[in-house]
Parts: C-alpha cells; structure tokens; sequence
C-alpha cells in the first residue's frame, strides 16, 4: 500500500490544458479520491507557467525543479510520469516508478519534426530521445499504455532490447503486471448544455447551422485539406453547414505569437485553402486561441457532429486521441479516417462512419449522410452516448489504482536492471552530447542572434 | 540491380534453411507456396529455390517453372550475389558479405522471442544464469535479422506491432524516410499463411476411422492436428473428452503430428508426455483418445482431415497465444472441418466473428464440451458453420496473403534504414551475437 504518491506532469496543468495535463490531473484526482488514506501530489516543472488554484483542488500541487527532484523521489512511494529526469534515478532508489507511456513517444516525435530543418539534426535528435526513452522503460516498474495495440508495440521495443527477462515472464507469462491498459477517460462534468457560448455568440455560427466541430488544434498528421474541399462540395446542398475549428494556439507553445507555435505552419496553410475556395469565415470558422476548459464542453455541445482526418502513419496507428473521448463525453456521432483503434469501433459499433484515407468522396457522402439521414444520425448519437460509461476516469485508471494499493506486485527488479540501466544512461549520454555538441550550440547561438535582432533593429513585428 | 533496358530478368532467390522432403513442417511448406505464388504472378521474374544440402529436389519444380539449388555453408555469399532480391526466414552469418549489394526480404511470421521465453520452461537448461545467457544469444539474433532486413513480412497486424516496436527500439525506423512513407508499407507488412490451393480430394486409404483398433467407422471423430507444445493445453480438452464420455461412447479423438521434424524434443516434450498421463488417469487412453507417435507426411495428412468431423485445439490465453497465427487452423479450414478452439488469437477472432466453429474460454472444459456436443448434435448448426467456412476460404488464399510481397518484389524500394548504415551496425550485432553464442557454449 503506497503512502505517498506523486505525479509529475512535464506539460502545464491548468485551465488550459492539452492531453499530458489533463490525464495528470485526473490520475491524481482519482487515487486521491480512490485511496483518501494516501497522499496524492500532483508536481509540474517551476518553469511552466500555471493557473491552477491549489486550494481548489482535492490534492497537494508543488512545483519541481532539479533542487528538489531528488527530495520528491524520496518522499514518495509511488511516482507516476510520462519520463523521470535522470537526475532523479539515482534518488528513487526505493520508490517505485511507474511510466506513463500513454502516447508511443517516438512516432509523435517523428511526426513533429517533419518541418524542422536540417536532416542530420532531426536525426540526431530522435537518436539521443530514442536513447532516453529506453533508459525510462528500464527503470520502469510498471507501465501504461492506452490500449492493446501500443502494449504490443513497446513490448516489441523492451523484448528486442533485452528488456524483458525469462524470470519475468515465468513469474509474469501475460506480463499483466508489467503492463497496464489506462487509456484517457472521458471529462467527469454532466453533460449538460449551459447558457450558449458558440450559436449566435461567435460570428458565422446561427442557431440553426449544422456545426461539425473539429475539437482540437491542427497539426501535420491531419489531413485538413480533403476535409476542406469535402466541406466546399457540400455548402451549395447545405448552406447552413459550418465546419468549426475550436482552437490553433497549443498551451505548451506559451509565449510565442498567434499561429506561431506548434501547428502554426499547417493551420496557415489551412485557411490559405479556405480563403481560394472561399469558404473562410461563412462556412470555415477558425477560433484562434486554445479554447479553456468550460468553452470546449460548451463548444461541444452545441455542436452536432465531429469530424477528425488524418494520414494513414504509424502515429495514427498507435494513437489514442483525447479529442475522441471528448467526442465520446458529448455523443456525437464521429466522421474519422481509418488506421487507428478508435476508428475500427467506429465502424463496428455504428458511432459514425469510418472512411478510407485520402478519400474526398466519401467524407463528402459520410457527412452528407449524417446532415441529412435524419435516423442514421439518431442511431450513431445513441450508440455514442452507450460508450461513454466505459470511459470514465475511474474507470480506465483502475489498473493504476490496484497497482498503487500494491505496489510489490511489480515484476521487475532493480538489482537485475542495475548494469542495463547504467549502460543505457552512458549510451544516452553519449548520444545527448555529441547531438548538442553539433547542433545544440549552433541553435543557441542562432536563437540568441534572433532575440537580439528583434530587440534592437526590428522593432515591430515584421520579424517572423 | 534492377531490369536493364527490360533485358535481364530479376532473380528472386528464396532461401530455405530446413531440408526439403516428404516430411515438411510450415517453414518448408510456405517457401514452397511461395515459389508457387511468385512464379504466377511474376512470369517476368526469374525464381530459384536454394536447399540446403540433403533435401529432396521437389518434383513439380520444372513444372511450375522455378529453378533449385543446392548449397552449402561457405557458397551462401556468391549463391546471394548471383540473385536481385533473397527471401528467407533466417539469414545466415555469411550472408552478410552480400548484404550491402544486395535486397534481403525477412520473412518473420512468429515472435521468436516469445516462443523461446516459453520454451526456456520446458527444454532443460538448468539454471537461472544458464537461460538467461541462452536467452541473451537468441535476442541478438533476432537483432541482427531484423538489421538484415529491407522488408519485413509477419504473419499478422499483432506481429507487425510488435516487430514495428523492435525496430523503433533497433534504431531502425528512419526519420528521414517518414515524411515519404508514413505507414512504413515499404518496410513491414501482414503476410498471413494461406490455404493449400488442392482442391478437396477424395478421401484416400482409411487413415483412422476402423483403422485404430476401438474407432469404429460410424464414431464421431476430433482430430488435433498438430504437436503438442509447451504453449498448448491438451488436459482441458481430456477433461471435456471425460465429460462427455461419461454418457456416450460415440466420440473419439486422435492427436496426429506430436513429431516435429527437424525440432528434436520439442515436440514430444513435457505436454506431449503430460497429456498422455492425463489421458491415461482419466482411463481415456486408447479408449477415446489415440496418438499418432510419428510425423505424419503433409500429403498423407489430407485423409486424417478428411476422416475427422471437427478439429479442436487448445492453449493458454498468454502472450504466444495473442501473437500466434497458427498454421494447423489453416490446414482445418481447407479440410472445411469445423473448428473449436480457445480464445486469444486472431484467427478465434475470426472463428467468433464469422462463425466458423467456436471460440471457448481458456481452461473451462464445461463449456468445450458443450461447444464440442453442440456443434456434433445440431445437424443445421453444421451444415451452416461447414459453408461459412467454404465462404471464408476464397478470401484466404496463399495469392492473397502474399500481394504485399509481390508488391514489394515488383517495385523494390524499401523504407529501411540505408545500407550503408546497417551494415556499420550489423558488424556490431553479428560480433555481439558471437560473443553470446560462444558464452552459451562454454557454459553448457
């Protein structure tokens, strides 16, 4: 039985939130709630700029930095993050690590690089993080993925890196205690309309227009233009149809201008389309900002169905997506592509339709369908509602709870991880040097340069 | 070493490395299918099947148009060298000399490293350090093919999670060759194990119906096609088979292939003598339960299918399980026999979903039993299982399973990490793999 436990959430926790903070948050309420004879703290990185109220929150919030890392590591019995700092190895000797891999890192990490230039960099970079992240599932006691599919891919990482050992597998043969299915619930607020915050309250969207929401900011793995043009097909046969951006700003992109952080490039290019094929703002509405938490329910709400397209990728094939349970919470029947979990109960269980990627005609005919089959959206709306009880907090981080009320149920040893960990961090190292030896220092220099030209010869905002 | 100027002919050389001959087990049987397969479809391409020494050249070879080849250890570089693409499913040490000029196609349709972690239980190995080494050698191998390998073939979607994991871990998932192919088709795909293209024949020379002494030609007839390894259960399916012959003596049941060519005990290891002692405490033992003690001959496998009114098979719910295609269900959906088997992998998926027989939880052997009765007493239940499963075969033909492979052959570009590289880090892996080799060795 775990005393203390602390979870550590690297993204920011707040009223803004993106997928990371959000399941921090709601982890730590849940074993807070599930265990109230435990302690229950919940940590992001002082530099992370953060609203959250501590006083309103059922759990103990502190900031971390590398001062107290190791002081954290040992107070606790348990501790929950997506990655343990190296430095706080060596402090949680005694503690027991659980890792969240709720996302397999790696393909996002390819995902958002794309655009980034200098090949040799990108390469380097996704090496020394690869590196790290093998450091992290061999210091991990248990580990937790969203769903089947990502189990059986990280087990093909940690089986081919000798990560996994025939004494495990004899104490473990389903390797149940090694790994724990807990994808991301759904939001635990009603679902209850309040007073309007979309129809008749953000220019473009009338009380009667059949608003499709894409419930979340866009970025290189979606495939925004098919669903422009589907959208531009259907305005003359449905011209109340509007197709609702809720946000474009990430949270974890503080500080930078508007359409200049994450995502920034294609949400550009996103409404250059919109603006040829003459759709921006009458049918197309961008909302720029990243939409706050009482907002998005709202916004949902309102709304009557959600659409997500996407490339066929591995990141889509190992994804779980937080805009989905969103969907899930609101019951609206769903348009998405096919390729990742979420879209197969799509099509099996009648909660919208599945198409195939790249495909224009049947998005246009998928949407068509939904605006007007009136009792084939009333099937898909009720189905929707059925898979929402399956999906709340409580729920799908059971798993993590059970472990917390035992924790010497792992199956994994620290004496017989020591050498591989140690090896492993030296391999990081090694790789984290030579990759800031050749590109980290050029970076800096380049970001400095940026900073001062902005500061003293471009004073406006031309710079970009 | 593409066609030039649409002269030369691509050679495919598939490798095999188990001995061809009238006893095959499912490497030797897919190669051969696959020599099959590529010689339909790519009449362009040139095909050479290479054996190792001691197999018996098969004879329809001239006639479906491929080439054989004999070779031995050391030939192996220059044999790769005189072919554009290499098929196997297990690349030799030596093949490395023809790695970097040369397309190697992997063709992986089990996680290896599963099936050794469950069979470290049953081959004796003694102690813990011992296994652990002998674990640590066969990692590396596998290692070191997948370094080998531009395309990768599995036998389903589970697999290729999990070998697309293994090369993520490897370092092999090239960042740069994402941005062109996102799914990485061009580097690992499903190609499941197909049914035999022979039509059904007609049932041969009695193989068991009044053959075995105590099964009579008019008995109900369970056959188990296939050995019986540390990762089945044959004691829940011997309770059932108790179960129900508690108020009938109508049903029998043969186990056929506990032998498996080329594997020495692992096939007539721990299980094998475990379901014998059961059978034999539950007084079912040449009663109700028979064993066929030798390896049937693949040709002479069709009349003990042909016999039997169902097909079971039982395991464990695990991990071999979830990842598991196995190739006997394949062998019983041609034979059209109704199947019962247990929950976990894909192909029970695909027997609840379509109806092909049943799909029972692990270890219950009241609800085997009523599934097995059920589907022996309801006369409509089994003309309709027997033509879904007829239905279900056109889509599973050995053509289909391997378009993926075709594809690839046809227009060779792999998503692979470059040559160049690998071969930097497969020095590494093949000296690594020595070294642990040489450590098992010495240690035994």
């Amino acid at each position: 039985m775990a005393k203390k436990i602390l979870v550590m959430s690297h993204t920011t926790v707040g009223s803004t939130m993106a997928s990371g903070g959000i399941r921090a948050y709601h982890m730590a309420r849940v074993l807070q709630e599930q265990m109230p004879e435990a302690q229950v703290t919940l940590a992001i990185s002082r530099t992370t700029p953060s609203d959250l109220d501590p006083a309103t929150v059922p759990f103990a919030f502190e900031r971390f930095d590398g001062n107290n890392l190791g002081q954290l590591a040992r107070e606790n019995d348990v501790i929950v993050s997506t990655r343990f700092p190296i430095k706080m190895i060596p402090a949680a000797r005694k503690s027991k690590l659980v890792l969240d891999l709720f996302t397999p890192l790696i393909t996002e990490w390819v995902e958002l690089t794309k655009r980034d230039p200098g090949r040799q960099h990108r390469r380097a970079w996704i090496d020394f993080k690869r590196r790290d992240l093998m450091v992290q599932m061999s210091i991990a006691d248990t580990i937790l993925v969203s769903n089947e599919r990502q189990r059986d891919m990280i087990l093909g990482v940690m089986g081919t890196m000798g990560m996994i050992t025939p004494r495990m597998f004899e104490t473990d043969p389903g390797l149940e205690r090694l790994f724990k299915i807990a994808p991301i619930g759904i939001r635990p607020a009603t679902p209850i309309p309040g007073p309007p915050r979309l129809r008749g309250v953000i220019p473009g969207i009338g009380p009667d227009d059949f608003v499709i929401i894409w419930n979340g900011i866009i970025v290189d793995w979606y495939d925004i233009d098919l669903l422009l043009r589907a959208v531009h097909r259907l305005k003359d046969k449905h011209p109340n149809l509007r197709l609702f951006f809720m946000g474009t700003e990430h949270p974890d992109s503080y500080g930078t201008k508007t359409l200049e952080g994450l995502g920034g490039g294609v949400t550009k290019r996103a409404i250059a389309l919109c603006e040829e094929l003459g759709i921006l703002d009458n049918h197309v509405i961008f909302n720029f900002t990243w939409a706050k938490n009482d907002d998005t329910q709202q916004y949902l709400l309102e709304s009557d169905m959600s659409v997500c397209t996407y490339f066929d990728s591995l990141e889509t094939r190992y994804s779980w997506r937080v805009r989905y349970t969103d969907v899930m919470w609101a019951g609206l029947p769903l348009v998405c592509t096919e390729g990742d979990i979420v879209a197969d109960w799509v099509h099996e269980r009648t909660l919208g339709v599945r198409i195939a990627e790249g495909d224009l005609d049947a998005l246009t005919g998928a949407i068509d369908r939904l605006v007007s089959d009136r009792e084939f959206y009333a099937r898909c709306k009720k189905n929707m509602e059925t898979i929402r009880d399956e999906f709340t907090w409580e729920q799908t981080m059971a798993p993590l709870i059970e472990f917390c009320r035992d924790p010497s149920t792992s199956v994994v040893s620290r004496t017989e991880q020591r050498l591989p960990v140690a090896t492993r961090t030296a391999d990081w190292f090694a790789s984290r040097v030579y990759y800031e030896a050749r590109f980290g220092l050029k970076r800096k220099v380049a970001t400095i340069r940026k900073d001062l030209m902005a500061k003293y010869i471009f004073k406006d905002d031309t710079m970009s | 070493m593409t066609n030039q100027n649409g002269h030369r002919r691509k050679r495919i050389l598939l490798f095999c490395n188990s001995p061809f001959g009238p006893v095959m087990s499912s490497p030797g049987i897919r190669t051969r299918h696959m020599a099959e397969v590529l010689c339909e479809q790519m009449p362009e391409a040139q095909i050479t099947l290479a054996l190792p020494r001691g197999s018996r050249i098969p004879p329809e070879a001239a006639q479906i148009g491929y080439d054989v080849e004999i070779y031995s250890t050391f030939s192996i570089p220059k044999l790769f060298m005189r072919h554009d693409i290499i098929i196997a499913t297990d690349f030799p040490v030596l093949a490395m000399f023809a790695f970097p000029f040369r397309k190697f196609v992997l063709d992986y349709y089990t996680i290896y490293f599963i099936e050794w972690l469950d069979l470290a239980k049953d081959v004796a190995i003694g102690s813990d350090l011992k296994r652990d080494v002998w674990i640590g050698h066969k990692r590396r191998r596998i290692g070191a093919e997948l370094l080998y390998s531009d395309f990768l073939l599995t036998a389903n979607d589970r697999q290729k999670d999990y070998y697309i994991g293994a090369m993520i871990g490897l370092g092999l998932i090239d960042p740069l060759v994402y941005d062109y192919d996102p799914g990485m088709h061009n580097l690992i795909e499903p190609a499941p194990h197909g049914i035999r293209p022979d039509p059904l024949p007609e049932h041969g020379k009695p193989a068991v119906k009044g053959v075995f002494a105590g099964i009579k030609e008019t008995d109900k007839l369970l056959i188990w096609n296939g050995g019986i390894v540390q990762w089945y259960d044959p004691a829940t399916l011997l309770q059932a088979m108790a179960k129900i012959c508690e108020h009938r003596d109508d049903v029998k049941l043969v186990f056929v292939g506990g032998a498996y060519p080329g594997m020495g005990p692992v096939g007539l290891g721990a299980r094998f003598h475990e379901a014998i002692r059961v059978s034999r405490e539950l007084g079912l033992y040449n009663s109700s339960v028979f064993f066929e003690m030798a390896w049937v001959p693949y040709e002479r496998m069709k009349d003990y299918m042909l016999e039997a009114d169902l097909a079971v098979c039982t395991y464990f719910n695990n991990l071999e399980t979830h990842f598991s295609f196995r190739t006997r269900f394949v062998d019983v959906f041609w034979a059209e026999l109704p199947l019962i088997c247990t929950e976990g992998d894909v192909l029970a998926d695909m027997v609840r979903d379509r109806e092909l027989g049943f799909a029972v939880p692990e270890k219950d052997p009241d609800a085997l039993a009523a599934a097995i009765e059920k589907l022996l007493d309801d006369p409509a239940l089994f003309a309709r299982v027997k033509a879904n499963i007829r239905e279900n075969n056109k889509t599973m033909g050995w053509t289909r399973s391997f378009e993926h492979l075709i594809r690839y052959l046809k227009d060779p570009k792999s998503s692979a990490l470059s040559k160049w590289r690998r071969t930097a880090m497969l020095g590494g892996a093949w000296a690594q793999w020595v070294t642990h080799r040489a450590a098992t060795i010495w240690i035994r």
